[in-house]
């Protein structure tokens, strides 16, 4: 087995020599035992052959040299240069091992083998490692790799490319003439150099060097990115113009397809620029030198111009390319946020007349026909999202709501048996996502149609839902109203509603209450004491806190409460919960979150900022999934307080 | 070899059809459980242009990008033909230690 070291660092050169490394370094005996002076010899010998392209004369010499001469160090190293000479890697790297790392011989091989082997290359520390790196390649490559090595040291830094010129310059005729197939490779090297730390003037230095690069001969590119990094949104602008016209001209080397996609991902990205740039408020100072810049009245910097509207851009994307949905998503956002629903309906449209299997614009269309009242259109649309993914939690849940509205939309305007044939045929999906609004949607349905009976069954098995007891009786009550039922059959469930909400309800049973009342609002449907109700509804979310439930019962009401942005609400259950379970990281975290989004931020940091640290203890480095997910919230919440620029947001007023 | 089309061996013109046929022969090639290291760089290569919408991505945004003067450097010291690293030369490179 062969004797291995791996030095964690390279020798210490100040060492005084081995005398045998000091006669090989002098290249003479003097002062040498007489026994050693043939292994010098044959040392010397050794490399002279080597150093001719004589390997066998070189090992014949070597040969002299025994295992306990001083001089079997300088052998080792000279046997692991052959077999690098002829490319045996591993051989090399086996001689080189075996190398005392306190003699000369084992320094003088050192750069080769951190080449070679990769253990011997990890354990250097990075400044031992680069002047490895160094040596090597003035070694083994003479002088290019010195000369890309300088270049290399210029580039990744915040200063300018001057020297960097000076040194590609120098470096440029030789790769052309060694490798000329590197050179355009260099080039996009410079190119990408000046993307990151680059200026105007070079560009014509670039252009000396190399030429006009062939995919951006005019630097447009390279500047629309400049200036898009640089948050010049409008120049930007005029330069992707450019290049998206310089596209448009049937460059050479472009496929005509490749082409006209690209064109049409600038035009989309111009469109974002536009609307970064439409949307920019009053006088927002950039960053913290404008800050101050403004505190102290500076004159304002230049508003850039807006040009064309963000649309414009979407739309000559679609264009060019109509089977690419992202503008024409894009532009269907834009335009739902505009309230300008027929526009966008009609962008919904044409892009599912492309594409109708694109999830994202059938949901999008569905949402907006659903606002608008059209419950049966929507149906539909939700009915061929659930195609596509039937097994998908969420898409069964809005298919659900949407049968539901359906079907109410259908007793509201008197064809109790229609509404009966929506929920018939939309069974499956409702009784498992929400089993009391189907159960009392059928009720209602029965007793309009006359079967007393029937309603009254289904009312019960929607009371008899785990937690469903106040949902059911407010579905009840609502789409007993809607349905228009006999005054008698209104007032009653009226009545059972009103008693269901005077006993101590738990929390599970108000957090339904609560979807079920949402349910109604993200539908469009108003009706007399709407209002009243709600407050009554929102008021549960106190009473319950006293009740006997299980832990997760409160958690799910305090992110029921928050998902719904009862800020306010979710304040007062999460400090409850809080003081009631303490070991609960849960409750810290959701009570950091209501006062975070309640309170100006320097009103409440010190407490938020506690909460989080509490809740970071509680979690502590073993915990299950479910907690380990409060770390994402909590880091969330504490970059709000720990990043200085979010300070001037909150002096200039932004919106967080 | 970093970009996709000589990995894969295809000129720039190639369409999606062209390009999904010469991964799958090469996936075949060279399967993962016996070329990992190759495979994952076909597999890379046919992700960077496996439809027209990649293709201009990458041509806009990716291209050239692994072109640093690092990766140049190591592509020409490869290239370098092994040197016989004289004794002379190897010492020039180490300060003789005091006295």
């Amino acid at each position: 087995m062969a004797r291995t070291r791996t030095p964690p660092h390279p020798p210490a050169p100040p060492r005084p020599d081995h005398p045998a490394d000091a006669a090989v370094r002098r290249g003479s005996g003097d002062g040498l035992p007489a026994d050693q002076q043939a292994g010098l010899a044959a040392v010397l010998a050794g490399f002279r052959h080597y150093e001719a392209g004589d390997d066998e004369a070189a090992r014949q010499a070597l040969q002299a040299v025994g295992l306990t001469s001083p001089f079997l160090e300088w052998k080792v190293l000279l046997r692991g240069l052959m077999a690098y000479a002829a490319g045996d890697d591993a051989r090399a790297v086996e001689n080189w091992r075996r190398l005392d790392p306190a003699r000369l011989s084992a320094r003088l091989a050192a750069p080769l083998r951190a080449r070679l082997d990769p253990e011997f290359a990890a354990a250097q520390p990075a400044a031992s490692a680069a002047r490895l790196r160094a040596r090597y390649e003035a070694l083994a490559g003479g002088d290019l790799p010195a000369r890309l090595r300088a270049l290399q040291a210029e580039l990744g830094r915040d200063k300018r490319l001057t020297r960097a010129w000076k040194l590609a310059a120098a470096a440029a005729p030789l790769l052309r003439r060694v490798h000329p197939d590197l050179e355009a490779r260099f080039a996009r090297g410079m190119y990408e150099a000046i993307a990151g730390q680059g200026e105007q003037a070079d560009l014509a230095k670039y252009r000396n060097l190399f030429g006009p690069p062939p995919d951006d001969p005019q630097f447009h590119k390279l500047e629309a990115l400049g200036y898009e990094a640089a948050g010049q949104f409008d120049v930007a602008n005029d330069h992707w113009a450019r290049y998206e016209a310089w596209l448009g001209s049937s460059p050479s080397g472009w496929p005509a397809g490749v082409a006209r996609r690209a064109r049409a991902i600038i035009l989309h990205r111009m469109g974002q620029n536009a609307a970064a740039l439409h949307a920019r408020p009053a006088a927002p100072p950039d960053d913290i030198e404008a800050a101050f810049a403004a505190l102290f009245r500076a004159p304002e910097r230049r508003r850039p111009v807006p040009g064309p509207k963000p649309e414009t851009y979407f739309l000559r994307s679609i264009e060019l390319a109509p089977e690419w949905a992202a503008p024409a998503r894009e532009l269907f956002r834009r335009y739902l946020d505009q309230d300008r629903p027929a526009e966008a309906e009609r962008v919904a449209r044409g892009l599912l007349a492309r594409k109708p299997d694109d999830l994202m614009a059938i949901e999008g269309l569905a949402v907006l026909v659903q606002r608008e009242g059209r419950a049966d259109e929507a149906l539909n649309l939700w009915k061929t999202a659930l195609a596509t993914n039937p097994l998908d939690r969420r898409l069964r849940a809005l298919t659900a709501h949407a049968y539901h509205a359906a079907a109410r939309r259908e007793l509201a305007a008197g064809r109790a048996a229609a509404a009966e044939t929506v929920l018939d045929e939309g069974k499956d999906v409702c009784a498992a996502e929400f089993p009391a609004g189907y159960q009392a949607l059928r009720a209602v349905t029965a007793r309009k149609l006359g079967r007393p009976a029937d309603a009254d069954a289904a009312r019960d098995a929607a009371a008899a839902v785990p937690g469903g007891r106040l949902a059911a009786a407010l579905f009840v009550a609502v789409d007993s109203a809607m349905a228009k039922l006999k005054p008698a059959d209104k007032r009653a469930a009226d009545q059972a509603f009103a008693a269901a909400i005077e006993e101590p309800p738990t929390p599970l049973e108000v957090n339904l209450l609560h979807g079920a009342w949402d349910s109604y609002h993200l539908s469009g449907v108003s009706y007399r004491g709407q209002k009243t109700q709600e407050k009554k509804i929102l008021a549960l979310a106190e009473k319950c806190l006293a009740a006997d439930a299980p832990e997760r019962d409160f958690e799910a009401l305090c992110l029921g409460l928050a998902a719904r942005q009862h800020w306010k609400l979710a304040e007062a259950a999460a400090a409850k919960c809080e003081r009631r379970f303490p070991r609960n990281p849960f409750f810290k975290v959701a009570l950091a979150e209501a006062l975070h989004a309640r309170n100006p931020r320097y009103q409440q940091e010190r407490r938020i900022l506690r909460l989080l640290d509490e809740a970071k203890g509680l979690i502590g480095p073993g915990a299950d999934a479910r907690t380990a997910g409060l770390t994402d919230v909590i880091d969330r919440l504490r970059k709000h307080y720990s990043d200085p620029a979010d300070t001037f947001d909150f002096l200039f007023g932004r919106a967080r | 070899m970093s970009d996709p089309y000589t990995v894969l061996g295809l000129g720039p013109d190639a369409d999606d059809e062209a390009i999904r046929r010469r991964y799958l022969e090469l996936a075949r090639g060279f399967p993962p459980e016996h070329h990992a290291g190759r495979f994952a760089a076909i597999r890379a290569a046919y992700e960077r242009v496996k439809d027209v919408d990649a293709r201009a991505r990458y041509r806009l945004f990716e291209a050239g990008r692994e072109d640093t003067i690092e990766a140049i450097i190591e592509e020409v010291a490869c290239r370098t033909p092994r040197r016989r690293i004289g004794l002379k030369e190897l010492l020039a490179g180490d300060r003789p230690p005091p006295g």
